[in-house]
């Protein structure tokens, strides 16, 4: 419990000051978000708390974060997870070659500066003198974490799909997420000065550890219902005819249903609008169907129960 | 209003949801901020910060819907209207009947329903303003409340999930996993078989990547730099082991008398699928039929019975290890390798027919390894129709696996493997 939500709030805070303001912002960003999705972004931000979010692929998750950034005027710092993630790719590491190419540049300079001293054990000690020049925030390569952390401005950092990382590595993110102070050996303790907004999302492959879950907000993200996939395809298509807005969106909801292998995301859906928009079509006959389907669905048992029920 | 969300976050405790105190206080603060006047607003900020998993989300709408309720007559008084109507009767959970409910896949259906309902709705308040008296009346619910539960618990005689005999580690180890469990301790067991398989493979991946990090190699880095020309050795070089992952293949009996310890080998094989390149599972009773890409993308425990009801799988027929294993040698012998490990479960009890070891000792010679549990102890093997005896040439371990601990250990020799 480090936070105080009474006190001092941030510029995120003050400008998403409800949860409406949340809605109003993120539909004039084109990003429609349900009533869950506005109140657990309003209070992760009000509380500065991580915010988990699950659901399908292609439903938005990561848009979210980008959105979030976006009308909170900060920057997006994003962590792209995979197995065998580890610190040395998340948070920082030292640039090995670039501290080396230093020395070899500083020879001269080194050899002047010893030439003063009579005996090996002086030298040493001159040269340990000289030691945080050569590990200093100069040669420390920052990666997304510590980049988070440091940063001056606003910041909103996406640590996306943590469940493909390791169990361990989401332990060691616990610890950052809880205060937000990294400390390398060398230089201290880096703390930030300013608490990153932090989104978390998963595809749930796996169920993240009860530790992770009970720092964060959660958000569960399904696929839209029907007026909500209609508006995001209107936003987001411009130019389309209502009509065939309409049909397309009634029959991907009605393809949703289908237990399909991979039920298509909201992302196909305006992939296959867009295609639509281009091939001019106005309404949504059984012929562009089957020529156009590839693009909604990329399994072709689903395709073929897709035709099926297209047929119906 | 805060005794009132306290009140509720135990009740939701009551149905099994994990709700920390830190989470609580989440709740209460988040409250704080977007007040109490829009119920639906209240209903997902609360669940914003108080459940983390989608699944449980219907036990808590529902348990919103009737606790959050307020009466007809009261609601005119306060001029306030919800959201929605008292609906919360018809949503309540079917109450259990002795003990066990009909699936076992469902959360405990625990809810002293009808007793909650009627202490809850008696504070006549529900506006934030009149919080002293609100308050008072909250702990008189509660203890109202407290005194249902414990009535409703004596009556169905059904313990509770936390004096479940598995709370500690040793009793856990001990826990029969063949025996049915009532579902609440059933779910938490599948929590612990996952618990135990994210350690294990946690400790893998350690493994994997000390491995694959190496250890500096001091010669070889001083050898490049002299070799660039440069004496300064600006690329390090590491010594390498290489570890690659093995292939899994899972032949599990589905038949009535091995199921329930199936069931936790399924589990802990599907959290364990990240340790493999590849896992094929196959179920069989007399016949093998393949369930990998059912099992990938399985949920827990819902699909674990559309695992037994292939059309090819005969469920009720009488289990023939010889036959299978036959199948199985005829049918998946390209898919054997070196780097193939075959886990097979089942009590070998072959119902007299013939055992033909041979098959199996042909799939061992093309494998790395063959793995055998059987969910029977020790002293039960090779009486009665088990010939467990026969196939024991032909693998390289055969393990008994009938409690916690057990499978604990099957996890282990299967990593390790």
């Amino acid at each position: 419990m480090t936070h105080n939500p009474s006190l001092s709030p941030s510029p995120a805070a003050r400008r998403l000051a409800a949860v409406a303001d949340v809605s109003e912002q993120f539909t004039a960003a084109d990003y429609v978000c349900s009533k869950e999705t506005a109140t657990a972004v309003f209070l992760m931000v009000q509380l500065q708390r991580p915010l988990l979010v699950e659901g399908p692929p292609g439903v938005g998750k990561t848009e979210l974060a980008k959105v979030l950034a976006q009308t909170t005027e900060a920057q997006l710092i994003r962590l792209q997870c995979y197995e065998g993630l580890d610190e040395a790719k998340a948070l920082y590491e030292w640039e090995y070659s670039k501290q080396l190419l230093y020395v070899q540049m500083l020879k001269e300079q080194l050899g002047t500066l010893l030439a003063t001293t009579t005996s090996l054990n002086d030298a040493v000690a001159l040269l340990q003198r000289q030691e945080s020049a050569f590990f200093s925030r100069h040669f420390l390569l920052p990666r997304p974490l510590l980049q988070a952390i440091v940063a001056s401005q606003p910041t909103v950092l996406l640590i996306d799909e943590i469940d493909r990382a390791d169990q361990e590595f989401e332990a060691f993110l616990l610890e950052i997420l809880s205060d937000f102070q990294v400390s390398v050996p060398e230089l201290g303790t880096l703390r930030a000065t300013q608490r990153p907004l932090v989104v978390l999302t998963s595809n749930a492959t796996r169920s993240l550890s009860e530790a992770l879950k009970r720092r964060c907000f959660y958000l569960y993200i399904d696929h839209p219902t029907l007026a909500t996939e209609l508006q995001i395809v209107q936003r987001k298509v411009p130019g389309i005819d209502s009509r065939l807005a309409t049909h397309i969106v009634q029959f991907v909801q009605r393809v949703r249903q289908l237990s399909l292998r991979k039920p298509p995301s909201i992302s196909e859906t305006l992939d296959w609008a867009l295609a639509l928009v281009v091939l001019g079509a106005s309404v949504l006959s059984r012929d562009l169907i089957v020529e156009t389907l590839n693009i909604l669905l990329k399994d072709k048992d689903d395709i073929a129960r897709a035709l099926r029920e297209a047929g119906r | 209003m805060t005794p009132r969300i306290v009140t509720f976050i135990r009740l939701l405790r009551m149905q099994g949801l994990p709700i920390s105190v830190a989470e609580s206080l989440d709740a209460l603060h988040s409250v704080s901020q977007v007040g109490v006047h829009d119920r639906d607003l209240l209903r997902l900020t609360l669940r914003t910060a108080l459940v983390k998993s989608h699944r449980d989300f219907s036990t808590f709408d529902a348990l919103f819907e009737q606790f959050f309720t307020v009466p007809r007559h009261q609601r005119r008084r306060h001029g306030q209207s919800p959201a929605r109507t008292s609906t919360g009767v018809g949503q309540r959970p079917a109450p259990q009947q002795n003990g066990i409910p009909v699936t076992p896949t469902q959360r405990t259906p625990q809810t002293p329903a009808a007793s909650v309902r009627r202490p809850v709705q008696e504070p006549p308040n529900d506006t934030p303003a009149m919080e002293s008296e609100e308050t008072a009346q909250a702990l008189q619910a509660l203890a109202e409340l407290e005194q249902a539960w414990q009535e409703h618990s004596a009556a169905t005689q059904q313990p509770r999930t936390s004096a479940s005999p598995e709370h500690t580690e040793d009793q856990r180890a001990q826990t029969r996993i063949d025996r049915p469990f009532p579902p609440d301790r059933l779910a938490n067991m599948y929590r612990e078989v996952e618990r135990l398989a994210a350690r294990l493979l946690s400790r893998q991946a350690l493994r994997t990547r000390r491995a694959q990090a190496g250890r500096f190699d001091i010669r070889r880095t001083v050898l490049r730099g002299l070799r660039s020309g440069t004496e300064v050795p600006f690329t390090r070089a590491y010594r390498r082991r290489k570890i690659s992952k093995l292939r899994l293949i899972v032949l599990c009996d589905v038949s009535g008398s091995v199921w329930q310890v199936s069931t936790f080998l399924l589990k802990l094989v599907h959290t364990l699928q990240a340790a493999f390149a590849s896992v094929r599972s196959m179920v069989f009773v007399n016949s093998v039929v393949e369930v990998t890409e059912l099992f990938r993308r399985m949920r827990f425990p819902e699909d674990l019975e559309s695992l037994r009801h292939y059309p090819q799988l005969n469920l009720f027929g009488l289990s023939d290890f010889g036959r299978v294993f036959y199948q199985f040698s005829q049918d998946f012998v390209q898919e054997l390798r070196r780097d193939t490990i075959v886990l097979i479960l089942g009590d070998a009890r072959n119902n007299a027919f013939d055992p033909q070891a041979w098959a199996l000792a042909e799939v061992r010679q093309r494998c790395r390894r063959i793995i055998w549990l059987n969910p029977e102890p020790h002293r039960e093997w090779n009486t009665g129709d088990s010939i467990i005896a026969s196939y024991t040439p032909a693998c390289d371990q055969v393990l008994e696996c009938w409690r916690f601990e057990h499978l604990a250990q099957a996890a282990d020799v299967l990593l390790r493997a």
